[in-house]
């Protein structure tokens, strides 16, 4: 393999008065992807990234960094925005970013440049001069960011990055970290709404209660996961189904939907209803990363 | 740039640059210049009590020296007479002398309409005491002159025998030497013990951590933090010392004349009479008596000690509170020791050699308001390097144990901390 995977993370273990948080959790991390960490509230995302991020140290397992043992010098290549964000109420925004920059290994002037880039990018230049605390929540978000990019890190992690944006800002650091990403950034992100991963996300990791529950390609865990649900719109009258490997779930005077085995190929589907009924449209409905998240965590509670 | 440097650049910057900073830099030695100076102009503005005396011996007339807060005139009035009307005559009073017994005075009388305050009654006092006292040993048969040479030769220089040599002793130097030098230490253990705490409680507060932690370990936090606070408590004392020291040259410029007579005034009330020109050289040398340059160093060095001793422990304590109020149940463990060192201090001040003071200068808790205390009476040296080698091992053990808590208790959040589990965060690991 030519490159090394970015982050290695092998049978990582952390406990908390004897409670694993994190428990015998393994994960490659390709460059240059958008990486999903998902799981509800207390899965063990968090400190998770915190062992990533060496706040913590895991208690066992190790993890690797771009094939090197992760170690204090790996920091300055590490941009976090954490889920518990704050910054120094009093300082200016300008000044404060600038010090956040520095502190990551970027030199002063570097920093000042870096910095006053982004702002020009984000369009808030006249926000310089300001305290922090004249700031919105959402607007400290945006500053925030500026500060977890501005050194151009190799990997960034984003916890929750969107809780308190609107739409349109949310959109717009939706866009940044798509251009990051192009600029050979890998990038991730953590977070438990399953709708703001699905579309931008490459690949996933599911977590529940400190253990890792799937991993792989969103496209693979769809399909690994489909219930081989057929959606048709159609006219005419629908005859009663007999067929031992169809089976209708729900029919209306123009909708159907229909569940057939694993072995099924679609034509064979198509075919049968071709002559009894006229197809305007037919569809396979995959099953939403939410759907397959809320499956897997019941599923892991009753267990 | 280094972390650390950046870390103490900003804790450092945003302080003395909040203009609470700068005004109480500015403030505190005016308002201990002001202070005085009021009390002074007060003082010099109330006039003098005009008594009136009257003397029945004809022994004492224009005996008696009048002062900033008496003067005497003497009346031949019969005292039943005067008691009617020496409102009229301008008089705040009547001094009564009926006639006396030498051997044993009595029926001394102060009549007026309001009583004297404490320094005329007790300069009125002193001067009548005088005079009795010269009249009996007139009676005696001994001369003033001899009298006088008798009282010179009173004044006692005490020796201090010590390593370095021989040197003047003298206790109320000393004395008042010793306790300022404790209170500016207890003043500013607190201030800037307090200025940390508040920094990491604001820290927590803000939920600023895991930003900075990510990419700084918790300990330069902690140092960085410690230290930029330290250079903002020198700034201030610097501050401090010089305003009051140009504040201290102006004054003199402007009342110079004026201060020297109440100086005077000041050294004649307290029973030294300013004449007495050997008296006020052994005053002179006691002052001198005092190594101010070791006194200097010592200072900055427990200031420090004491500083990064305590800094440490408030830090400590404030990382595992989750707002303001938490915080002081917690850091209340932390403030007692200091309070108690000011308790020893007092004992100590009166008694620098005693075993109080000795254990009190010795054990990092109190020892850096306790041996400033004793220093302005001479320490042996083996005393003020152990006491020394004490505060750097305990510094280095409370930034150590603070550093582990603090570490863990900056990312704890919603629980509420016991000091309890302070304490096991010490054995937590990564």
């Amino acid at each position: 393999m030519a490159e090394h995977p970015i982050l290695t993370i092998d049978n990582v273990v952390k406990r908390f008065n004897g409670i694993s948080a994190v428990d015998q959790i393994s994960l490659t991390i390709p460059p240059k992807t958008i990486f999903g960490l998902l799981g509800p509230n207390g899965a063990g995302k968090t400190t998770l990234i915190r062992m990533i991020t060496q706040i913590t140290m895991p208690d066992e397992g190790r993890i690797s960094f771009k094939g090197e043992k992760l170690n204090t010098m790996h920091a300055e290549e590490i941009g976090y925005l954490p889920e518990e964000r704050g910054l120094y109420k009093q300082m200016k925004v300008g000044d404060h970013i600038i010090y956040l920059a520095q502190l990551r290994g970027l030199t002063a002037a570097d920093a000042n440049k870096k910095v006053r880039a982004w702002f020009e990018k984000f369009e808030i230049s006249d926000w310089w001069n300001k305290k922090i605390e004249e700031l919105s929540k959402g607007m400290q978000q945006k500053v925030q960011f500026i500060a977890t990019v501005a050194h151009e890190p190799e990997l960034l992690i984003f916890d929750e990055p969107f809780t308190g944006l609107d739409p349109i800002n949310a959109d717009l650091i939706k866009d940044e970290i798509y251009q990051l990403k192009e600029k050979g950034a890998t990038i991730i992100f953590s977070t438990h709404r399953m709708e703001q991963v699905e579309e931008i996300c490459d690949a996933i990791v599911l977590v529940n209660k400190g253990k890792k529950i799937l991993d792989g390609g969103v496209k693979q865990i769809k399909q690994q996961f489909k219930k081989n649900i057929y959606k048709v719109t159609f006219e005419g009258a629908l005859p009663v189904i007999q067929h031992p490997d169809f089976n209708v779930i729900k029919s209306s005077e123009e909708e159907l939907l229909i569940q057939t085995t694993p072995h099924n190929k679609p034509n064979e589907l198509l075919t049968f209803l071709m002559d009894k009924i006229e197809i305007h449209s037919f569809q396979e409905l995959l099953p939403s990363l939410n759907e397959i998240f809320k499956e897997q965590v019941t599923r892991d509670g009753h267990e | 740039m280094n972390k650390l440097l950046l870390i103490i650049q900003r804790e450092y910057l945003s302080r003395v640059t909040r203009k609470s900073f700068i005004l109480t830099t500015l403030l505190v030695p005016l308002g201990l210049a002001i202070l005085p100076a009021i009390i002074f102009f007060v003082a010099r503005s109330t006039d003098a009590d005009r008594v009136a005396v009257v003397d029945d011996n004809g022994l004492f007339a224009n005996k008696f020296n009048n002062s900033r807060l008496i003067t005497f005139e003497f009346e031949n009035q019969p005292i039943e007479s005067l008691k009617q009307n020496y409102k009229e005559k301008k008089y705040d009073g009547i001094l009564y002398i009926p006639k006396l017994d030498m051997e044993n005075p009595k029926g001394i009388r102060y009549y007026s309409s309001r009583s004297l305050g404490f320094n005329a009654s007790f300069y009125l006092q002193s001067e009548l005491s005088r005079e009795i006292e010269k009249l009996r040993l007139n009676k005696a048969g001994l001369d003033e002159k001899f009298i006088e040479n008798l009282k010179s030769k009173m004044s006692i220089e005490t020796i201090i025998l010590s390593e370095e040599g021989e040197k003047s002793d003298n206790k109320v130097v000393a004395l008042v030497t010793a306790f300022i030098m404790g209170i500016i230490i207890y003043i500013t253990l607190i201030i800037y013990g307090v200025m940390v705490m508040n920094g990491v409680v604001e820290e927590k507060a803000n939920r600023i951590m895991e930003v900075i932690v990510s990419s700084v370990q918790p300990f330069q936090m902690l140092m960085g933090k410690i230290l930029g606070i330290a250079a903002v408590g020198l700034t201030q004392l610097a501050g401090w010392i010089i305003i009051s020291v140009v504040l201290g040259q102006v004054a003199f410029a402007v009342f110079g004349g004026q201060l020297s007579n109440v100086q005077a005034d000041t050294l004649t009330q307290s029973g030294i009479n300013a004449r007495d020109a050997e008296a006020m050289a052994v005053f002179m040398k006691n002052i001198d008596s005092i190594n101010f340059t070791e006194l200097f160093v010592l200072f900055i060095f427990y200031f420090f000690g004491g500083y990064l001793f305590y800094a440490s422990l408030y830090a400590a304590a404030a990382s595992g509170a989750n707002d303001p109020g938490d915080v002081q149940s917690l850091s209340f463990p932390v403030t007692i020791p200091i309070i108690i060192a000011f308790f020893i201090l007092q004992i100590a001040v009166n008694d620098p050699n005693g075993a109080v003071a000795f254990w009190g200068s010795l054990i990092p808790f109190t020892s850096p308001i306790v041996m400033l205390g004793r220093i302005p009476f001479g320490v042996p040296i083996w005393q003020t390097v152990l006491s020394m080698a004490c505060l750097i091992a305990g510094f280095l053990f409370t930034t150590w144990i603070a550093a582990k808590i603090y570490r863990v208790g900056i990312l704890m959040y919603g629980k509420k901390v016991t000091l309890k589990e302070l304490g096991k965060w010490v054995f937590y690991k990564g």
